[in-house]
């Protein structure tokens, strides 16, 4: 925990003197007449001298580094996760709703949860046309066609 | 208007089929969020914020509420069933809960949590309608001033309630200011901290912040624990609780029902803060504190009563002063704006059908609450066994779309997976999110009010102390500031 911490408080105490920096960029003003960076300043200011608290506080905090908050569980499942969302947000507009959220279901079930072939492609395509069917049908979220409009030239 | 106006008004409003429909359709979605762990109310709110766009500002807000109210319904049933809380406000609830469901006494715990849930809520709807109006016609002394010291009280109350650090809660509530800060300047219209991008021009948008940092990173921390949760095995035989029961819960209901509606009251104060509280308050009542955690009645009575409770309070400060007193109700905020219903006094003389309406929808919604939450158990149980990793990627797609939907572009995603990256961080190294979240909203307001005041009393800060309302809360602030270095500064002394 000491060392949690001490890393999380400097990095904080760096945003906040970036921060602050970048409000004193813009006009900070005066007290009469406070301009666009004077609370940005402020603000940054603030965090900046509560890190630094922090990081002197766990200095002098009594608790010892507890177990290691990466041991014992799979946080590699949840950081595949985000990189599937990544490439998921790249190609939405491309390939469409339709067909990039098949894919992205699809190794959801079947890459981080190690479901059977024929389980993962039906819940992923039950799944996906349910999303379609409740958000672009019934709600009328317009969804990117993608690839369907462009090459098939067909529209749903 | 008089009251009896104002009844009519609610009522023909309230039971317009469209508004039934949606109100029935919140509490159900809001009792499902609340028996399934993995999406909270606030994560579910900010999805289903943007599909109510379609619908009239009244049925809008009638189904958001009755999903926060619906949520502390289905939360206890996680509670008690499974022994983790569905919902935060029933964490609580787990202590007692789930130990009178091993000594088989499952139903009791679950009926009486409706029941105190109803009777709760009950209250809270009618001090709810007292004192809106009053605290409406209150508000219109309010000004830049009062707004701004209210707002600092309610970002320090939560973090002084909070559960976590003062400190880490105070650092968030900097950064959360920070971020609130992105955009244009209200004033000079001078962008700030956008780095040349269109998209920030108006500022980072609330719903896939809030998306990311409770939804998605939820989601992260769930799938990295091994193992499926193990549902207590349990006959539901006997869901009216007896007359013994009654006798012991009566008290605790009523005391968590007064305490709960207050401290939802409170910028910061939030029903998992009233169910502790009362909690706490009910061991010490009892004449048998050292029974608590073994399965008592009170232990489930009380807090039940006080977090439903606490979810009708805390619409008072939106709705007469326009100002949140949490995420859920940041969200709400949201909703009334996009709508172009602006809370604060003037939406009880603007808009009478909605502040009425939504107040009696709020007597409809518990007795469906009811309705639903007793019978149907049974069924609620069974989606219990319904393994997560069918789940989360239903809440990966409905916080993927809710995202889109904000401005019909992937910049709303791309928002969401960096604060899912951030608020899965966050709580790993315990820095808690609701604060930022209050002060990521109350931050432009706050700045607004502030740049107001200093212009009105022409640079100098005695306009805060001068106004009354504003002096007092910032007394306040101070105390719950200097508070907590008491006892530092009593072992300096005393070492010195």
């Amino acid at each position: 925990m000491k060392n949690n911490d001490q890393i999380t408080s400097l990095l904080l105490s760096l945003i906040g003197l970036y921060v602050a920096f970048e409000g004193y960029g813009l006009k900070i003003g005066n007290l009469q007449h406070p301009e666009p960076g004077f609370l940005i300043l402020w603000a940054g200011i603030i965090l900046t001298l509560l890190s630094i608290s922090l990081f002197i506080k766990s200095f002098y905090s009594s608790e010892g580094n507890r177990i290691s908050i990466w041991k014992g569980v799979q946080w590699q499942r949840g950081f595949r996760m985000i990189i599937y969302l990544i490439v998921y947000v790249s190609i939405f507009q491309w390939l469409g709703f339709l067909i990039s959220t098949f894919i992205l279901l699809l190794f959801l079930f079947k890459t981080l949860e190690s479901q059977k072939w024929s389980i993962a492609l039906s819940l992923s395509a039950v799944t996906t046309l349910l999303c379609y069917f409740i958000f672009g049908y019934s709600l009328e979220l317009r969804f990117p066609q993608g690839i369907l409009e462009r090459v098939f030239h067909f529209s749903l | 208007m008089g009251y009896w106006d104002a009844i009519c008004i609610g009522v023909t409003t309230s039971i317009e089929p469209v508004n039934l429909l949606f109100c029935f359709v919140g509490v159900t979605i809001g009792t499902l969020i609340g028996v399934l762990p993995g999406i909270g109310t606030s994560g579910t709110v900010a999805i289903l914020l943007p599909i109510t766009f379609n619908l009239s500002p009244v049925t809008a807000i009638i189904m958001l509420t009755g999903i926060y109210y619906g949520a502390m319904y289905g939360g206890s049933i996680t509670s008690i069933l499974v022994n983790i809380p569905g919902e935060a406000a029933t964490v609580v609830t787990c202590l007692d809960g789930y130990q009178m469901a091993r000594q088989g006494r499952a139903g009791v715990a679950l009926g009486m949590s409706a029941f105190g849930s109803f009777i709760a809520g009950y209250f809270g709807i009618l001090m709810l309608g007292v004192m809106a109006p009053t605290l409406s016609s209150l508000a219109f002394d309010f000004g830049p001033p009062e707004f701004f010291s209210i707002m600092v009280l309610g970002l320090t109350l939560s973090t002084y309630i909070g559960s976590g650090s003062m400190l880490k809660a105070l650092m968030m509530v900097a950064l959360g200011l920070i971020l609130g800060f992105v955009g244009q300047d209200p004033i000079t219209a001078t962008p700030r901290l956008t780095y040349g991008n269109p998209n920030l021009l108006d500022g980072l948008d609330m719903v896939p912040v809030v998306m990311g940092l409770f939804g998605l990173s939820e989601v992260m921390l769930n799938i990295e624990q091994k193992g499926d949760r193990i549902i207590y095995e349990t006959k539901l035989k006997g869901l009216l609780p007896n007359l013994d029961d009654w006798k012991k819960s009566l008290l605790p209901i009523g005391r968590g029902s007064l305490l709960g509606f207050f401290i939802g009251i409170i910028p910061g104060g939030t029903a998992m803060v009233s169910s502790f509280v009362s909690y706490a308050l009910e061991k010490k009542f009892s004449k048998h504190p050292e029974k608590f955690g073994t399965g008592t009645i009170e232990g489930v009575a009380g807090p039940e009563a006080a977090n439903n409770s606490a979810t009708m309070g805390a619409m008072i400060p939106l709705l007469t002063l326009g100002v949140p007193s949490n995420v859920v109700m940041a969200l709400l905020l949201a909703a009334l704006m996009i709508h172009g219903t602006p809370p604060g006094p003037m939406l009880l003389i603007n808009h009478p059908d909605l502040f009425w309406g939504v107040i009696f929808s709020m007597f409809i919604g518990n007795i469906l609450l009811l309705v639903l939450n007793l019978p149907l158990i049974p069924i609620w149980v069974k989606l219990l066994k319904v393994p997560y990793k069918i789940l989360f990627p239903l809440i990966i797609m409905f916080c993927l779309i809710g995202a889109f939907s904000v401005s019909s572009t992937t910049f709303g995603m791309k928002i969401m997976i960096v604060f899912g990256m951030i608020g899965y961080l966050m709580k790993k190294y315990e820095y808690e999110g609701g604060p930022l979240i209050l002060a990521f909203i109350l931050g432009p307001m706050l700045e607004t009010a502030l740049r107001q005041s200093l212009i009105i009393s022409h640079g100098s800060f005695s306009i805060f102390i001068h106004k009354p309302i504003s002096l007092v809360s910032l007394l306040i602030t101070i105390s719950f500031l200097v508070f907590p270095l008491i006892p530092f500064l009593k072992k300096s002394i005393a070492k010195m």
